[in-house]
């Protein structure tokens, strides 16, 4: 088929179709995530209420909250600066509380930047243990530098490395967090259709097989990896984890979750192994939040 | 550049600077605890700060200097907004300043006892004439 027929909106539109959904557009909350190593949630709370930011708990998070404030920015004001929170959408949340990351073990971030994952991992490791965290392009890792400083994290060793050379580094890893470089999705990029083709997708799907191998390499037995994406498509998610299970020694664990609807078992006629139902897959227009899909390996 | 910034505000020992490594020209406290690599890092534990035409302390390097100094000038809500938008802190009404003279390092807090940045006593119209402040972390990323 012409590249111009795979891609637009009524393309992707019908793509969704074909999987049993219809889609609609939300409008994504705004929403942040306290950060524990420097403050509690009362006291967040108590000093944004005064300054007129109304707040409302996230129900599938630990530290999440939506917020409302028309006065100001908030990523503008002493309190983030400070390192207080990080504006961090709700469901980007939730891998991190997957892995559940232990004071005392080593943890990959494979791809890191621009650290709101990373400081979370921190955050759950109470700045104990070690946290490895790499990024590949030289201009972002700015931003990751400046959420570990203003967020207070010193467990946290940044090297300038692509994921799929990290067997390079020479160590193993407890856990791993693969939140991997995607297509993203129509909500927190409104100019997605537009810019998205089958063939980028594809081509989005081979490097993150290349980044499931190499983080799979270095993970120790038993240990456990999240890979999530922001994409809606199949092929960067279930289809992606359906070659890792045959590919690679790995397993799927059950993820509990309140939200989010079960992996894709069957993509476009395809059938898939069974345990990818154990995945998860946030539909924006049932869950109102961005797209997003994650799944829990363990290495066998 | 690290040990002469921190002696402006104390003579304690705030640093183990057998922990202290440095990488060009910034500062980081690594633990002997931290796993690393045989390869150079970019980041590792604690960062202390950069040394430029002056030194730039990290967040928790004002922290812990606010731990150990009385070289401390505290502002209000006012004061406080536009010291982190970049400005210097004017003189309002009479200010007696306790142990400070012309030209000491002082650390600017506001109400909550928080640490907003450092800059240049004065006995002039500007009190505190602004080095660094904590609205840097904006303008990095702007640059």
């Amino acid at each position: 088929m012409e590249k111009s027929v795979m891609s637009n909106k009524q393309f992707f539109i019908d793509r969704y179709e074909k999987l049993g959904q219809e889609l609609k557009f939300i409008v994504d909350k705004s929403a942040l995530r306290v950060n524990t190593l420097k403050i509690s949630h009362e006291e967040l709370i108590k000093r944004l209420e005064s300054l007129g930011v109304s707040l409302e708990k996230i129900d599938f998070t630990i530290n999440g909250y939506y917020f409302k404030c028309s006065k100001f920015s908030l990523g503008a004001i002493t309190e983030f600066l400070l390192g207080y929170y990080y504006l961090q959408e709700s469901v980007s949340q939730v891998p991190v509380e997957i892995l559940d990351p232990k004071e005392n073990e080593t943890v990959l971030d494979s791809c890191a930047s621009p650290g709101g994952k990373t400081t979370q991992i921190a955050e759950l490791m109470n700045n104990k243990g070690t946290l490895i965290a790499l990024e590949f392009k030289q201009h972002r890792l700015i931003s990751l530098k400046n959420s570990l400083e203003r967020l207070g994290v010193e467990n946290c060793v940044v090297y300038n490395l692509d994921a799929r050379n990290v067997k390079s580094l020479n160590l193993e890893f407890d856990k791993i967090l693969l939140d991997a470089p995607c297509s993203g999705n129509y909500v927190t990029d409104k100019n997605w259709f537009e810019k998205r083709t089958i063939d980028g997708i594809k081509k989005s799907s081979e490097i993150q097989k290349k980044l499931l191998k190499a983080c799979c390499d270095v993970l120790k037995v038993d240990g456990i990896m999240i890979y999530s994406t922001c994409s809606l498509e199949p092929e960067e998610n279930e289809l992606n984890i359906d070659w890792t299970l045959k590919n690679l020694p790995l397993k799927l664990e059950q993820i509990n979750l309140p939200i989010g609807d079960d992996g894709l078992i069957n993509v476009f006629g395809q059938k898939l192994n069974q345990e990818i139902k154990t995945c998860k897959r946030f539909w924006p227009w049932k869950t109102n939040t961005g797209g997003f899909f994650i799944a829990k390996l363990r290495k066998c | 550049m690290l040990k002469e910034f921190i002696k402006q505000f104390t003579e304690k020992e705030i640093v183990d600077f057998n922990n202290v490594k440095k990488l060009r020209t910034e500062y980081f406290l690594v633990s002997k605890e931290l796993i690393l690599s045989n390869k150079p890092f970019i980041h590792a534990g604690n960062y202390l700060g950069k040394e430029g035409k002056l030194f730039t302390p990290s967040l928790w390097l004002l922290q812990e200097l606010a731990k150990s100094t009385d070289k401390i000038i505290s502002v209000d809500e006012k004061q406080e907004w536009l010291f982190i938008c970049g400005r210097d802190i004017l003189r309002q009404g009479k200010y007696v300043p306790d142990k400070l003279m012309e030209g000491d390092l002082v650390l600017v807090v506001n109400k909550h006892n928080e640490y907003l940045g450092y800059g240049i006593y004065s006995t002039k119209k500007v009190l505190v004439k602004r080095i660094f402040d904590i609205g840097d972390f904006l303008r990095r990323e702007r640059n």
